[in-house]
């Protein structure tokens, strides 16, 4: 990463702002001024003060808020016929030409003439119609339960000689109601918990029933007074509803309309809008003097070249200078850097954290062992086919617009690949449905095309020793001397981390690792009895544990107990790349011995085995994939971050994010 | 049909039954959040789905082993009327247990996956790393699983030939069974660690790395469990082809050395409430991340006992 300076006069600021952000490599940041004001003494009477963003952004930003909202209109009519997970329909952008400023805020206004008006009255009355329809509603609620009495509605209230009321009460007060109040007329219906009750008492009574109500937490409905019964009632405003419905369903149409007219011209002008914000808020970074602005930025050392041929444009009105940054490493961007082929898998890096500037970037190493690690979990040739396939189909499609996408589809691919060679190597094709497995039986696959494919190398659930060994346990062995190996890496590079720090203390905590398993593996093996350690073995086995111990306790203390528990944790772990190989090849197992099962069942004669078979197959191979495609990813991914990370990595970098025109809907003819 | 057979279709309803509760009960939180997340956002049902078919697969493994035990024994298809002796049956208890307790570890599953919903219906792009941290309380039940199947290759009910197994490896494989199976509960932990994990990361996307390492702290407890298991299976000649001779009373004492580890996988439970404060901590200062993990390590001492114990058993009785 290079440190870029910049000086241009302030006549020119627009020109290359457009050039800049167009050409989109370069990460601005604020320029330094003292702390105390912003402005500070370059010497010589120069004084550099803050850039003060000017007065556009304000009169876009208005602008902007006015097309946002049009587009949420637009959106309402939209959320009927909608797209599934998020997949818009392809974006088709459009050529347009370079426009200036003052154009482009013209057509922004012009538009919003022709619509904003428009939708804004169409939405009011909307929401007008919804809140009608939903007082109705609730009004329709409170009637459905006076409907039995069937009592007109211009009865209740104040007459000349009676009070009626009508409202609801808890159904336990009922019996208090009735037994206190012997005045008044009462018809009641219980509904559960709560009671409904129209109750008519003489006029002169009415302030002693009304407190007794209140007592009792008596509800009052509020109704319209109508010579109408609320059956009727009910009908009426139903009727009503309906109507309000219909008169929905056109407005909307009227914004459906409206947006097939100017949706497109909207997010084209929205677009223009944001770029000239973007432009235009970024001022706010720069220094400025009389008549000059200045500049600061950091830009990637490959792109410094053709950074310089841009800026050319500009020669007599601006002046540049490349040097390497003088900040800390905390505050310098961080672009990775990998070949092609390893390119896709810095997301991976990333999403655990960013390297420090300066710091080892884990990704080459990560890319081989993640895909091997993969291919063995899922492991099946058939699967991992499918996978690639399924990863080619994300380049294809979802990859086209979309730059994470893309590298995941294409880690998808390679993985897919990586369980396509292990699945040859264990002899997993749909499990075992080439192989078959106990002595008499005759696999499916087998039946049908009379192909066996017996295993390259060895096969998990067979029953023929390797290496007179148990299969399971040769490919166990290899479980773990792949981890041995990957923290040994780890290891080996904190070592050199520390090394280059000069951090004598942790230095001792990598090399303590190294020390132990010097000691530990041979006398392991000795057990197992694999070697045979002589007097002198013994001796210095028991010794290099000794020291590494003491190395241990040197570097860490009692604590460091746990780092011994950890290490065994950490090479324990990946006996998961077995378990991983078992569960899909067992899974596949039970599906096809299901298969075979059901195939045989037949209905009143027809053979409805066959296609329940064919189902039941279908079914359970794609759950078989999808549930250990996911597994074999995370668990991949896990043992990187767990168990290879923790031995090294730091992270805590800030990805470089560069001042770069974001252009879905238009593309700039040059 | 005699009464190791019996014994096999014991070890299958165990299997079943057990996991079951750990995938209901995962299943149902996770269930609960969708319901929550969708009344939100009605769009964000099929992310729940997803979410929400993650415990599940503690009872497929349940099904899966189930359905082999089954078949191995000549109950379902396959090869009927072996004669399964009473240590294989003995075995098939074991693998039965490995499975299904592990099966518990759904529970944690749900706690870490319903977090997950919840921050995906905030901010959609924390779907990925939600399903990251749902994934981790998987392990137990992987390790369940292993087992569980290697103790089929190993006496043969996974491979046709019903082996003739001694007592004590019948014994000492209801052992292991018991190691790893109860020790799968530590997924609980896990998952009261993952779902603060997920919350912390969708306030802080850098707390990601930081958080799944407090998350995989009470996975230590499994693996003790998993190693037991293994050296007892290696240790009788489980794993390995060869029946060892051992005396009946080391088969039985393998019982006491299952129970050492595979209870004390309970203390990650602990460890898991601790780390969950931990991220908490750490996410608000950063400072704070070492102090925290020494604390979250503290639970693992006693089950570094049960660990401890369960060699001395195995040294002690002379499996080794």
């Amino acid at each position: 990463m290079k440190k870029l300076k910049l000086i241009v006069l302030d006549d020119y600021k627009d020109v290359l702002i457009k050039e800049l952000h167009e050409l989109g490599i370069i990460e601005l940041k604020i320029v330094p001024t003292t702390k105390s004001s912003d402005t500070t003494h370059l010497g010589k009477d120069v004084v550099l003060t803050r850039n003060k963003v000017d007065e556009k952004a304000k009169e876009l930003i208005a602008l902007l808020m006015r097309v946002n909202t049009v587009l949420d209109i637009m959106r309402l009519s939209e959320s009927c016929n909608q797209k599934r997970f998020g997949f818009s329909a392809q974006i088709e952008a459009k050529k347009i030409e370079d426009m200036p400023y003052t154009q482009i805020i013209k057509d922004a206004s012009e538009l919003l003439d022709l619509t904003e008006g428009h939708l804004k009255h169409v939405r009011t009355s909307l929401e007008d119609l919804e809140t009608r329809i939903n007082d109705y509603r609730s009004q329709i609620q409170i009637l459905k339960k006076l409907k039995q009495f069937d009592i007109p509605l211009d009865y209740l209230g104040e007459s000349r000689h009676t009070y009626i009321t009508s409202g609801e009460l808890p159904t336990d007060n009922l019996s208090e109601l009735t037994e206190r109040d012997t005045s008044s007329y009462i018809l009641t219906r219980t509904d559960g918990a709560t009671a409904t009750a129209i109750i008519c008492t003489l006029k002169e009574n009415k302030r002693k029933l009304q407190s007794t109500l209140k007592r009792l937490n008596f509800q009052e409905y509020l109704l319209p007074k109508v010579p109408r019964t609320p059956g009727v009632l009910i009908q009426e405003y139903e009727s009503e509803i309906r109507d309000m419905k219909k008169k929905k369903h056109d407005l909307l149409n009227e914004i459906t309309d409206m947006s097939s007219r100017y949706k497109g011209d909207i997010q084209i002008i929205k677009e223009l809008l944001e770029i000239e914000r973007a432009r235009s808020e970024v001022t706010g970074l720069f220094g400025r003097t009389e008549r000059t602005l200045y500049i600061e930025g950091f830009v990637p050392e490959k792109k410094v070249d053709i950074t310089l041929e841009t800026l050319k444009k500009l020669s007599g009105y601006s002046v540049a200078a490349v040097t390497d940054p003088e900040e800390a490493e905390e505050d310098i961007p961080v672009l990775l850097d990998n070949p092609r082929p390893i390119k896709p898998f810095e997301m991976l890096t990333e999403m655990f954290a960013t390297p420090k500037y300066n710091e080892f970037d884990p990704t080459p190493l990560l890319a081989p062992a993640f895909l091997l690690y993969f291919g063995i979990m899922l492991t099946d040739a058939v699967y991992g086919l499918i996978v690639s396939i399924l990863g080619i189909t994300v380049i294809r499609t979802l990859g086209k617009m979309n730059p994470s996408a893309r590298d995941l589809g294409i880690i998808l691919t390679l993985a897919g690949a990586s369980a396509f060679i292990w699945g040859i190597l264990f002899g997993s094709y749909l499990g075992d449905f080439f192989s078959p497995k106990s002595g008499k039986e005759v696999a499916i696959g087998t039946a049908l095309t009379h192909i066996t494919i017996p295993p390259l190398w060895v096969d998990p659930y067979q029953k023929e020793l390797k290496y007179n060994m148990s299969p399971v346990i040769v490919i166990l062995l290899m479980a773990l001397i792949i981890g041995l190996i990957h923290i040994n890496i780890g290891n080996l590079i904190g070592l050199r981390k520390s090394l280059n720090r000069g951090n004598g203390k942790e230095v001792t905590s990598h090399l303590w690792l190294i020390l132990f398993q010097l000691g530990i593996l041979p006398i392991l093996l000795d057990i197992f009895g694999v070697i045979s350690l002589g007097q002198i073995g013994t001796v210095m086995t028991q010794g290099f544990i000794v020291i590494s111990l003491v190395l241990l306790i040197y570097s860490q203390g009692i604590l460091g107990f746990f780092s011994i528990t950890g290490f065994m944790g950490d090479s324990l772990s990946y006996a998961r790349l077995l378990a991983m190989a078992l569960a899909t090849g067992g899974i596949a197992m039970a599906v096809n011995i299901l298969v075979k099962m059901v195939e045989g069942i037949s209905i009143s004669g027809i053979k409805v085995g066959i296609l329940l078979g064919i189902a039941m197959f279908l079914v359970g191979h794609i759950f078989n994939i999808a549930l250990n495609t996911l597994g074999a990813f995370i668990h991949s991914l896990r043992l990187h971050y767990v168990e290879f990370f923790s031995k090294f990595y730091e992270g805590g970098g800030e990805k470089f994010k560069p001042f770069k025109v974001v252009r879905t809907y238009t593309i700039l003819k040059r | 049909m005699d009464f190791g057979t019996a014994l096999v279709a014991i070890g299958a309803g165990i299997a079943v039954g057990m996991s079951a509760i750990g995938s209901g009960i995962g299943v149902g939180i996770v269930g609960a959040a969708g319901a929550g997340a969708i009344s939100e956002n009605p769009r964000r049902f099929g992310t729940a789905l997803v979410f929400q078919a993650m415990p599940q697969t503690q009872a497929i493994y349940g099904l899966l082993i189930g359905i082999l035990l089954l078949v191995g024994a000549g109950l379902l298809g396959g090869d009927t009327g072996k004669t399964i002796s009473l240590s294989v049956g003995l075995a098939a208890l074991g693998v039965g247990i490995a499975v299904g307790f592990a099966g518990f570890s759904g529970i944690g599953q749900g706690i870490a996956a319903s977090a997950g919903v919840g921050a995906t219906s905030e901010k959609p792009d924390m779907f990925g790393k939600g399903m990251v941290f749902s994934v981790l309380p998987e392990t137990q039940a992987i390790y369940g699983l292993l087992i569980a199947i290697l103790l089929m290759v190993g006496t043969g009910l996974l491979g046709g030939v019903s082996e003739l197994l001694e007592l004590t490896a019948g014994l000492a494989a209801v052992g292991a069974g018991i190691a790893v199976g109860f020790a799968g509960f530590s997924g609980i932990g896990q998952g009261i660690a993952a779902s603060a994990g997920v919350g912390a990361t969708s306030e802080k996307t850098d707390m990601f790395g930081k958080g799944m390492v407090f998350s995989v702290l009470p996975e230590t407890q499994a693996i003790y469990g998993l190693l037991i298991a293994i050296l007892l299976m290696v240790g009788t000649g489980l794993l390995g082809g060869i029946s060892k001779l051992l005396e009946l009373g080391v088969g039985v004492a393998a019982i006491g050395a299952g129970i050492a580890v595979g209870f004390a996988g309970f203390s990650a439970i602990g460890q898991g409430i601790t780390a969950a404060g931990g991220i908490g901590a750490a996410a608000q200062t950063p400072a704070t991340f070492g102090k925290s993990m020494v604390l979250s390590v503290m639970s693992e001492t006693f089950a570094i006992f049960g660990l401890l114990m369960a060699i001395l058993i195995m040294f002690g009785s002379g499996l080794f």
